[in-house]
């Protein structure tokens, strides 16, 4: 078994070392500085450690008050509270001022798989990527997540970086580099590819391995970058497989698979199955059994994939 | 600092300058936000003729005071200070509320220089304001924060978590001014909802708050000149004000918030505020 990792660590620790490097970087925190990885941070940094208590709507407001002063605020709080308690301060304060911050959610999807549906987020990369000149990362695994926040610093602009709880494994090697916008072919298939983001990827790559072993040519690209998509890929990648498996731990309204067939549909219109929480107000319970019902685990990605190839 | 009688005066005759800039816009986009734009005309002429540290030939200068205007729809005094100041040539007033121009219903940082922060959706630029200044602490910096807000606009919970960090924070450079019309788009604020009382909450906040009368430049200047009123609080500064001042009938009559003009009355105006032998 490979080693596991808390995405929320290996981002706060990531920030952390940028902020070495340049003092304009702050953290951000509304409350929750230890379960949003910025505790090695606010000990390193202690007055760069800003504590905002419980007001994200403020906090956001705040966040682009320091960028427009020329700080680097990086706010990471749980999903739906950063995304969606104070959208409009998103819309308004960042996008609409074009403020250098970035906003990290963290637990997104199913993690807090026990708290129910005010704490899980399947509505965040809906909402956010139909805001204009935004950027929306969804990064896969312990060294992507670290790699893109260093692109992200380096980026003028404000960033949404969706991040979850469950400990990830490696699969890129430390050589990796990320670009922002760019998708990655990790295989190639003719019969189906499954196209999916974060804490997604490793399972599709397994679930892929499972469906090697059963016959069926399939292809998996991982996504990181939701908006902007990678549109040179896609398009290449629809011309290349039957049918395209979107995969995320999200709505399926408005999510990775939406801006998928947004794009597809007008380019190049094919088959797309969209995986993904249905359009209903999700479930609680142990979190692999949770993403089991919703066919979000290996098991439910392959049996998905046989059904779409009528293989079962 | 004893404020003179001729510096009053000097005051007094800018602010009918900035009141004429607005009929100005108004003619030209044919309608605008009269009433708090008029309300707040002698707090923004003290503000940025007596107290802003800034340079209208550098807008970005860092050591800036920032001003930012909370309650966005009150942009036509904004913009008509900012071009009294200097900051864009006069003429761009004429071109208020047409396609594109520089100048729309709300203010844009992007499109016209000297503004601070894209307002317009009310309860936003206490935390702008707030961010600015708590960055102004982190880099030593002396500058000063000051953002206006209606008495309607106060009745948003984003103003409350701004002012709770705020006062958490220490941030003696910042200073919210309420300009207390008393009046918002739909009547009377205390009917409308009643945000009383103004004093006892920004107190309770950990704020100092003080009262003044929001036309008098006396006033007005007494307290801004001498900020912060206690180190490392933050000030609130509530400026009793009437809605529409300056032109008779829309003083007091919240119909006049968004003043879209009749001939008749547009002719009034041109009278009372003395433009006809301009």
């Amino acid at each position: 078994m490979k080693e596991l990792t808390d995405p929320r660590k290996v981002f706060g620790k990531q920030v952390l070392e940028l902020a070495k490097q340049d003092s304009r970087i702050l953290a951000i925190s509304t409350d929750s500085s230890g379960s949003s990885g910025f505790a090695p941070f606010k000990e390193y940094f202690p007055e760069r450690h800003l504590e905002f208590g419980l007001t994200e709507q403020a906090a956001i407001g705040f966040c682009a008050g320091l960028a427009l002063s020329g700080k680097i605020p990086f706010f990471c709080a749980i999903t739906p509270f950063i995304t969606m308690r104070c959208y409009e301060q998103v819309r308004d304060d960042l996008v609409y001022t074009f403020a250098n911050v970035k906003i990290i959610g963290r637990n997104s999807g199913l993690d807090y798989s026990y708290l129910g549906y005010t704490h899980q987020s399947l509505e965040d990369i809906a909402i956010i990527r139909s805001l204009p000149n935004m950027v929306v990362i969804a990064p896969s695994d312990p060294i992507e997540i670290a790699a893109c926040a260093k692109e992200v610093a380096k980026y003028i602009g404000p960033v949404y970086i969706r991040i979850g709880s469950e400990k990830l494994p490696n699969y890129h090697n430390s050589s990796y580099h990320f670009s922002l916008g760019k998708g990655e072919i990790l295989q190639k298939g003719q019969d189906i590819t499954l196209i999916t983001m974060g804490g997604m990827v490793w399972r599709a790559l397994e679930a892929a391995k499972e469906l090697v072993k059963l016959g069926i040519k399939v292809g998996v690209i991982s996504m990181p970058t939701i908006k902007p998509l990678d549109c040179e890929l896609l398009l290449q990648v629809s011309k290349e497989t039957d049918v395209i498996l979107t995969i995320e731990d999200h709505s399926v309204v408005g999510g990775l698979g939406s801006a998928i067939s947004e794009f597809l549909s007008q380019e190049n219109p094919m088959k797309i199955i969209k995986l993904g929480v249905p359009d209903i107000v999700s479930s609680t319970g142990p979190y692999e059994e949770l993403m089991g019902k919703y066919h979000l685990s290996i098991k439910g990605i392959v049996s998905t994939v046989m059904k779409i190839l009528k293989k079962e | 600092m004893k404020i003179t009688d001729a510096q009053i005066d000097n005051l007094n005759k800018i602010a009918l300058n900035l009141r004429r800039n607005i009929i100005r816009m108004i003619q030209s986009g044919q309608g605008g936000h009269l009433g708090g734009s008029f309300s707040c005309i002698e707090i923004i002429t003290a503000l940025y003729f007596s107290v802003l540290q800034c340079n209208p030939q550098d807008p970005q200068w860092e050591n800036r005071d920032r001003f930012i205007l909370s309650a966005g729809h009150k942009c036509l005094a904004l913009y008509s200070v900012l071009a009294e100041k200097g900051y864009f040539d006069k003429n761009l007033l004429d071109t208020y509320d047409s396609l594109n121009s520089p100048l729309p219903g709300h203010p844009d940082r992007h499109k016209l220089p000297g503004v601070e922060a894209n307002t317009g959706s009310l309860g936003h630029g206490l935390a702008i304001g707030g961010g600015m200044a708590l960055a102004g602490k982190i880099d030593q910096k002396n500058y000063k924060v000051y953002v206006l807000m209606g008495d309607g606009e106060i009745a948003e919970g984003s103003v409350w978590e701004a002012a709770e960090i705020a006062s958490h924070h220490k941030l003696d450079n910042l200073i919210a001014i309420i300009d207390r019309n008393k009046l918002q788009i739909h009547g009377n604020t205390k009917d409308v909802l009643n945000t009383e009382s103004l004093s006892a909450k920004w107190s309770s906040f950990g704020w100092q708050t003080l009262e003044v009368d929001g036309h008098d430049f006396g006033e007005i200047l007494g307290v801004l000149k001498n900020l912060p009123v206690k180190k490392d609080h933050p000030t609130c500064i509530i400026a009793n004000t009437i809605k529409g001042k300056g032109l008779s009938f829309a003083e007091n009559n919240y119909k006049y918030h968004y003043w879209k003009p009749t001939d008749k009355e547009m002719k009034k105006a041109l009278v009372e505020l003395g433009m006809n032998d301009l």
